[in-house]
């Protein structure tokens, strides 16, 4: 068995976040002994959230800069578009936005914890509409782990028997919080536009789990949550698999490789010490990559060996190709009817309490729409606590502009498209054949390119936004801003995946539906890398629950001797 | 922003819809006037200081790292223009009263791209504001009488109103000054407070959501735009 520091393990695990997190549970639930290498530092949302926190206490009253792009108090370390010392670059013509942050738990410390699931027809869009992959499986393979899932993460939402919110089983779901007055406002609109608002689904406790706490109805959620009601893998799945006493965690390890022997079997990673600069190798029975789908397809493509020239498990090509991100705009509006309005706590649990499910499908089977795929919006607005932005709008001065602030406080609405694209030849990533970064490990490069399909989406999201706030006798901003502009950069809604696309076939596809690489059978990917397409409903619940059935597999195979 | 066919921006009927009759003195005043003090928008030798970094301690935020730049006349100019912004309202604090100068010190002095920004236009607009009152009284703006003072600001607290092109540079700062100050003065406790904002406290069971009142003032909203709950 291999050791590292007086520690026996079984598998290397690449990544602490929403892929890595739900892997080490579910391989040590199994018995597994589980070396975890994490890129970040130790981060204990415990004690270093600032929960309370008041604008008024932060640097710039919290507003967000270079050093911590989603203001102040946003958890993330060491990150946002940018890491000190670790640049990527773009390819000509190409804008890409990459997220990232250096910290034990990852990006689920700060994520938004919405957590819809995919509906049956979305592993199957290319079936229907001929554009990109179909997934090698079915809803019904995945209904059951979608359950145990959002049992274990806690997940608040209903059954709103919309087709585009498939129903969970009976008991699985937490109650969703009551709706506040400008969802409720948006609601009414969007029925008579005929689009349903539903209950948002999020990775929020509505009731205690576990030794989580519920939600208590302040404090934001990017900032982390210290009492564990928002999911975040340092407060539930990491300290759950370190208690089966089967789990190490190195933080700061910087994965630089896969080592793979002569007789195609991984048998290690190399990893930097980011403290001390110096380079470690450990072995390890098997290797699970779930640094992000663009850090785990960087890490196989930088892989390269005479029996690999092009990477690890590369051998389709497919390493880095069909980079998918949701697509992305924003549509704020001005609603009179909102303003002056009595006042009430509307924190909630500080996001989304509804929001509008896609509702095209029959239009889009009638062939009425112009463009593939679709969206739903996220609804915002509200007496949200004051941040600099507050008096943007406004003219004049004295008692009439503070009069104007106050009644416009609460009065606007946000319209958030999140929709999905469809994989192309124009959007993917390779190694950057000269920038490294401060390891010396070659980084990435992106290639961008929307294509008509996501602008046209865009162009009936812009449409359909307006139509809303023009029902509720507001006024929009920006109301005849091109599509092309509005649509947010390729990355910017952090949702990148596909780069290690799972498939039926090692000719075009990375992985088996389990995640596990077709040419290195010990080598299986958990992080969002393997979607096949990129499905509107924010990817992170899809990826755990793979990572959860995939690591079921893998522990199976492993404690039976297989691999 | 974009011209609808009348000539009227989207954003300037917005405006006017919400704030036009609220009556601040003479907002057409400067218009007419031949001759305004010029405008010098000077580029500045950037901030070198040190920015707070990509993990600084949230829980317990240290002192902000860069110095505070604004020199003595500069903190006067700003404090008249703020509390012009957000006056004493009966109990209620003016602008200079709740640390709103001492924000914007530090919001401009910092090293980062947009504070930078504000910067040079924030130095360009009090120096402008100084040499206007100085050319009308022959004083600075911090001590020039009222009426001075307001016939400068009224000429340039109305972005979307016509306006003759030599005040472009300090309509352009006031209006940014007046977003710095806004925010500054609301996201003070007391301008929170004044707002209304009554979250930020634990509740213990479920999310109680809209008072009573407040649904009964949505759905009087609603019935108004011939829209229903359910
Ligand atoms: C502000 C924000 C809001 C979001 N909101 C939502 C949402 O509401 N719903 C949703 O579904 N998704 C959301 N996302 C996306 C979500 O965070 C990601 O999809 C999810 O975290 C991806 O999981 P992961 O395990 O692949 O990557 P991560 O969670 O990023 O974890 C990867 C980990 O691997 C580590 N790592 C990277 N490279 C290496 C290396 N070479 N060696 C060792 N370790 C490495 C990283 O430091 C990190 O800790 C949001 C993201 C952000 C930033
Ligand atoms: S709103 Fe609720 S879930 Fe979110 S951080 Fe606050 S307590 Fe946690």
């Amino acid at each position: 068995m291999p050791t590292h520091q007086g520690f026996d393990y079984d598998v290397v695990v690449v990544g602490s976040g929403a892929g890595g997190g739900m892997a080490a549970h579910r391989l040590t639930e199994q018995g597994i002994r589980v070396l975890m290498l994490e890129a970040g530092r130790d981060y204990d949302p415990l004690t270093e959230t600032p929960m309370f926190h008041t604008n008024d206490q932060a640097p710039l009253r919290g507003t967000g800069t270079p050093d911590k792009n989603f203001g102040f108090y946003d958890a993330t370390v060491d990150g946002g578009w940018q890491v000190p010392g670790e640049p990527y670059t773009t390819g000509t013509d190409s804008e890409f936005l990459w997220w990232r942050s250096r910290m034990l738990g990852g990006r689920t410390n700060h994520w938004g914890r919405f957590s819809l699931r995919f509906s049956p027809h979305d592993f199957k869009a290319a079936s229907r509409d001929g554009l990109g992959a179909d997934w090698p499986m079915t809803y019904e393979d995945l209904a059951p782990w979608y359950d145990r899932t959002e049992r274990l993460i806690g997940v608040c939402g209903n059954n709103p028997g919309v087709d585009d919110v498939p129903d969970s089983s009976p008991g699985v779901l937490q109650p969703p919080p009551v709706p506040r007055v400008p969802e409720l406002m948006i609601g009414a609109a969007a029925r008579k536009l005929g689009i349903t608002a539903v209950p948002m689904r999020r990775a929020v406790l509505t009731k205690p789990l576990d030794d989580r706490q519920a939600c208590f109805w302040a404090t934001a959620c990017g900032r982390g949550c210290s009492i564990g009601a928002a999911f975040q893998t340092t407060t539930s799945l990491l300290p759950m698999a370190r208690a089966t006493g089967h789990l190490r965690i190195v933080t700061d390890a910087m994965v630089s490789g896969v080592a793979v022997n002569g007789d195609g079997r991984a048998t290690g990673v190399t990893f930097v010490d980011r403290r001390t600069g110096e380079r470690q190798h450990v072995e390890a029975r098997a290797v699970v990559l779930a640094a992000s789908a663009c850090e785990s397809a960087r890490i196989l493509l930088n892989s390269r060996s005479e029996a690999f020239p092009r990477g690890v498990a590369n051998g389709s090509g497919q390493v880095g190709r069909n980079l998918m991100d949701s697509t992305g705009a924003t549509f704020v509006g001005h609603v009179p009817a909102l303003e002056g309005r009595p006042r009430y706590n509307e924190d909630g649990h500080t996001s989304n309490h509804w929001f509008l499910p896609w509702w095209g499908h029959e239009a889009q089977a009638r062939g009425e729409l112009d463009f593939p795929r679709g969206y739903h919006f996220e609804l915002g607005g509200g007496f949200g606590a004051p941040g600099m932005g507050i008096g943007a709008m406004a003219e004049g001065y004295g008692l009439a502009l503070k009069e104007a602030v106050r009644r416009r406080y609460g009065a606007f609405v946000g319209l958030s498209l999140r929709g999905e694209m469809v994989a192309s030849d124009r959007c993917f990533m390779e190694i950057d054949p000269q920038v490294k970064d401060r390891w010396g490990i070659p980084v990435p490069r992106f290639h961008w390119k929307w294509s008509e399909h996501e602008i046209r989406q865009v162009a009936h999201g812009h449409r359909t936004a307006r139509a809303i706030i023009e029902t509720l006798g507001g006024e929009m901003m920006e109301p005849d801003r091109a599509p092309e502009d509005a649509i947010k950069k390729g990355g910017e809604i952090i949702h990148e995946v596909g780069t290690t696309r799972m498939g039926t076939d090692r000719h075009s596809s990375v992985t088996d539906e389990w995640g596990q690489t077709w040419e290195v059978p010990n080598l299986w990917i958990m992080d969002g890398g393997v979607f096949a397409s990129n499905p509107h409903k924010n990817c992170t619940l899809t990826l755990m629950t793979l990572a959860m059935r995939n690591a079921d597999r893998l522990g199976l195979a492993l404690s039976r001797g297989r691999l | 922003m974009t011209a609808r066919k009348d000539g009227i921006s989207r954003r300037e009927s917005f405006r006017r819809a919400g704030l036009l009759g609220l009556g601040t003195g003479l907002p057409f005043s400067f218009t007419a006037a031949a001759e305004t003090a010029p405008w010098n928008l000077a580029s500045l030798e950037p901030v070198q200081a040190p920015g707070y970094g990509t993990d600084p301690d949230l829980v317990h935020p240290s002192p902000i790292p860069w110095p505070r730049t604004l020199t003595d006349p500069e903190l006067e100019t700003l404090s008249a223009l703020a509390d012009i912004l957000i006056p004493e309202e009966g109990e209620r604090p003016a602008a200079s009263g709740v640390g709103v100068v001492d924000v914007i010190d530090e919001w401009i002095s910092a090293p980062y791209p947009t504070q930078q920004q504000h910067r040079s236009l924030l130095l360009a607009g009090f120096d402008w504001c100084d040499r206007e009152a100085a050319r009308q009284s022959g004083v600075p703006f911090a001590e020039a009488g009222d009426r001075i003072r307001l016939q400068i600001v009224d000429a340039i607290a109305y972005p979307d109103r016509p306006g003759p092109a030599e005040l472009e540079g300090p309509r352009r700062f006031f209006d940014v000054l007046r977003s710095l100050v806004a925010g500054a003065y609301y996201t003070s406790p007391e301008g929170v407070r004044e707002l209304g904002y009554q979250g930020n406290v634990p509740i213990t069971g479920d999310y109680p959501g809209p008072s009573d009142e407040a649904m009964a003032h949505l759905k009087a909203r609603l019935e108004a735009l011939g829209l229903t709950l359910d």
